[in-house]
């Protein structure tokens, strides 16, 4: 069965269909939820709620969409609801315009040309940027979300997910590549 | 256009979203400063786009966890379907009973001839509630058949679901004369 045949059967009551359907995707979710919490133990509390809400919200899928997408959009859900909840978040006090760059050349990942590195450091800031900018970040960069999707999702206008991806990928891009002094001269 | 201003357009414009003008199109061609951060930002992208592959393994027992949440749902699903109907087949059963001791009831009142009993229908009737279907009343019994129209019944039929899913059934009539 392919993966609508699955959704369909689930909704019929097919509880076997719909372990199917956990089977293969949790581990991405779990990716998903774990990128927007950035620690193990929310993640896996809001992959366990979304999965809970897709078992009780199936038959409001319209299939319009992969159940995977879906099932983004619910786990996107979950984790700004828990993070609302006033669970811990270990980068929430940071201040919006704090600065991230890494000034260190040697930690250069462009002059070394180290993709892997390069993806490492990326790891390394995403998790130090504040949850609400982390999350539309993910959502948009990583997992193609639409703005409308996630600013449904998170509950927040579509117009304030923009600025937040704005802020998100400046943020990002000044930690990845630091400035030198010369660009810095430049810049004022 | 400034370097600056070009600045804060790029992370708006490196996927496509919003489209670029001609004068920051122009700048960037000519500008080697805002060619590299523009290649920054597609870097940076490309990068993200590489982390959705990465596989972050959740630590053992995760599916068994969701698995067993989803059972348990499914549980209390099945069981509060099962709960429902039995409150539609015994509302069933009740409504059954008390329109067949309404027709028992009836026969059973001992003052009643069979123009009072047409007496007590249209008076019924009039106070809107569910018929005769009740015990010999009171104060029927101590007023006798010609005070009968001063006998108001004015409690209907009534059941009501308790907390926990027993049938409560409260007062049938309750008689103002008693």
């Amino acid at each position: 069965m392919d993966q609508a045949e699955l959704v369909a059967a689930a909704a019929a009551g097919d509880s076997r269909a719909f372990e199917e359907l956990v089977r293969a995707t949790y581990t991405d979710v779990y990716a998903l939820a774990y990128r927007l919490t950035g620690n193990e133990e929310d993640a896996r509390d809001v992959v366990q709620e979304a999965y809970l809400r897709a078992y009780k919200g199936l038959k409001r899928f319209r299939g319009d969409a992969r159940f995977s997408t879906w099932m983004y959009r619910i786990t996107a859900n979950c984790a700004s609801t828990a993070m609302t909840k006033g669970k811990k978040h270990r980068h929430e006090e940071l201040e919006d315009e704090a600065p991230l760059a890494d000034a260190r050349p040697e930690h250069d990942p462009e002059a070394a040309g180290d993709a892997e590195l390069l993806r490492a450091r990326l790891n390394a800031a995403l998790e130090e940027l504040p949850p609400r900018l982390r999350a539309v970040v993910v959502l948009r960069d990583m997992y193609d979300l639409p703005h409308q999707a996630i600013a449904d999702e998170l509950g927040i206008s579509e117009a304030a997910a923009k600025v937040r991806l704005h802020r998100a990928r400046r943020r990002l891009r000044e930690r990845l590549f630091p400035k030198s002094e010369e660009e810095s001269a430049h810049a004022v | 256009m400034r370097c600056e201003d070009v600045s804060q357009a790029l992370p708006e414009i490196v996927d496509g979203a919003a489209t670029a003008d001609l004068a920051l199109r122009r700048h960037v061609d000519s500008c080697l400063h805002c060619q590299a951060e523009l290649a920054q930002y597609r870097k940076l992208l490309r990068t993200m786009h590489q982390l959705r592959t990465e596989v972050l393994e959740p630590a053992p027992g995760l599916l068994a966890d969701i698995l067993a949440r989803v059972e348990e749902a499914g549980e209390r699903r099945a069981l509060k379907s099962l709960l429902t109907k039995r409150r539609v087949a015994y509302a069933g059963a009740i409504a059954a009973t008390a329109a067949a001791g309404a027709a028992g009831a009836v026969g059973r009142l001992p003052h009643e001839t069979g123009l009072e009993q047409s007496l007590e229908r249209e008076r019924h009737s009039r106070l809107g509630d569910a018929g005769p279907a009740r015990d010999l009343c009171p104060g029927d019994r101590r007023a006798g058949p010609d005070r009968a129209q001063d006998c108001l019944f004015v409690e209907p039929f009534q059941q009501r679901w308790g907390r926990h899913g027993a049938i409560v059934v409260k007062k049938l009539y309750q008689c103002k004369a008693y």
